[in-house]
């Protein structure tokens, strides 16, 4: 289990997170939203140790070092694999590193999605970078995966086959935080929406409380965030002058 | 022999063949910059004697050989801006990391928090060794070649002790 305790980030005089308590048991997929500069990101960096930071965060009860930091992998939209490297190599740097990397799991997802193996990266489309970056995630052998953005760039059929073998493969002890804005697309595979605003936890919700409401992920993010459904018949109207 | 795998000790995916070649290159020119010391230690020797007959070298009087810092001159410097050159190289290292991906966020969750500073320092700090000490073995050269080929009486005392003062 991550388990953050009034975890408190600032930057400069910006508060970036504020006093953050969030549980991340394992086995389960959470998704967690917010707008830009939210403070997702940089919620997912305190947590692999990227940032200093206040407050606690533990990992199965330690705090985060390279003692347990395998336990951990990350994916990003940045891309955090070498670019000279072709995913061959990557795949024995990973297995050296990591005593837990699939090897298994790396051939089956590279076939997947068609990936060229003695191509560097720095070749690959942007949304092939995209996939790589996922399958090494995924790969480590990692209890803990956090995935930032981690399909930006990347068309929707491939996202949605992407969901399904992802469930597929998934362990039951392996836990997954998913930032990013595809709501809608990703609400039937996660477990868990949390919702943060401007550094705050402002919502946490599973799916089967969802369900059982009658309301969808949408709705939920729609009403913690006070959406304004009729702002925009408001602006036209404002331009315009012209009801809608 | 077998070639040594320096791929281990760099930045994975950096061009390792570059910055070999880059050091040798500029190890050998540093080399061929330091035997400048020769012409120079020639010219002051010469200066020593006078020609007799065109053919016949006599020992002036008095004769004072230029001190060995002032014909060593600035002929070791290729080593020493080299040496710099490798210390600038670790950033270029750690910018690496940054560079087009953010592969540094890979490097700090290794289980071994020593590979990033081991893959960034290494070699540079393995060259810039290799040219000080290039740079010491030339100056005993050619310190050597001072000593033994000036006549004694024209040496000034105190050669090895201004070495060090005058060294930048």
């Amino acid at each position: 289990m991550i388990e953050l305790k009034k975890v408190r980030k600032n930057y400069g005089g910006k508060v970036a997170l504020r006093d953050v308590d969030l549980l991340l048991p394992r086995g389960e997929i959470v998704g967690l939203f917010g707008e830009n500069g939210a403070g997702k990101t940089t919620l997912m960096k305190c947590i692999l140790g990227f940032l200093p930071y206040d407050g606690t965060i533990t990992l199965d009860g330690e705090p985060v070092t390279p003692k347990n930091i395998e336990k951990i992998s990350f994916a990003t939209s940045e891309h955090s694999f070498f670019p000279g490297l072709s995913p061959k190599a990557h795949k024995d740097f990973y297995a050296e590193h990591f005593p837990k990397f699939s090897n298994a799991r790396f051939e089956g997802l590279m076939d997947f999605f068609e990936l060229p193996k003695n191509k560097l990266l720095k070749h690959f489309s942007v949304g092939q970078k995209n996939q790589f970056e996922v399958i090494l995630s995924l790969c480590q052998g990692a209890d803990y995966i956090i995935m930032d953005e981690p399909f930006a760039g990347n068309d929707v059929f491939n996202r949605e086959d992407f969901y399904k073998v992802l469930l597929g493969i998934l362990e039951p002890n392996e836990t997954i935080l998913l930032s990013t804005h595809l709501i809608e697309e990703v609400s039937n595979f996660i477990g868990r929406a949390v919702l943060i605003h401007r550094g705050e936890i402002i919502g946490d919700v599973s799916a089967l409380d969802l369900e059982e409401s009658g309301s969808s992920l949408i709705d939920f993010v729609k009403n913690t965030y006070n959406y304004r459904s009729d702002r925009v018949s408001k602006t036209l109207e404002a331009l315009t002058g012209k009801k809608e | 022999m077998r070639k040594p795998d320096l791929t281990r000790w760099t930045p994975p995916g950096f061009n390792v063949n570059a910055e070999a070649h880059f050091f040798i290159v500029g190890l050998a020119a540093s080399f061929l910059l330091s035997l400048t010391f020769i012409p120079g230690y020639s010219s002051a020797r010469k200066c020593l004697y006078i020609t007799y007959q065109s053919t016949e070298k006599i020992l002036m009087e008095g004769a004072r050989m230029a001190d060995f810092s002032e014909i060593l001159g600035f002929t070791l410097y290729g080593f020493y801006i080299l040496a710099i050159c490798m210390l600038g190289m670790i950033i270029f290292h750690y910018i690496y990391h940054y560079k087009d991906s953010k592969s540094i966020y890979l490097m700090k969750r290794l289980p071994k928090s020593s590979e990033l500073h081991k893959r960034c320092l290494a070699l540079p700090i393995t060259a810039f060794l290799i040219c000080i000490i290039s740079a010491f073995v030339m100056l005993l050269v050619y310190f050597g070649i001072y000593m033994t080929f000036t006549p004694e009486q024209c040496i000034a005392p105190d050669q090895w002790q201004k070495i060090w003062r005058d060294l930048p």
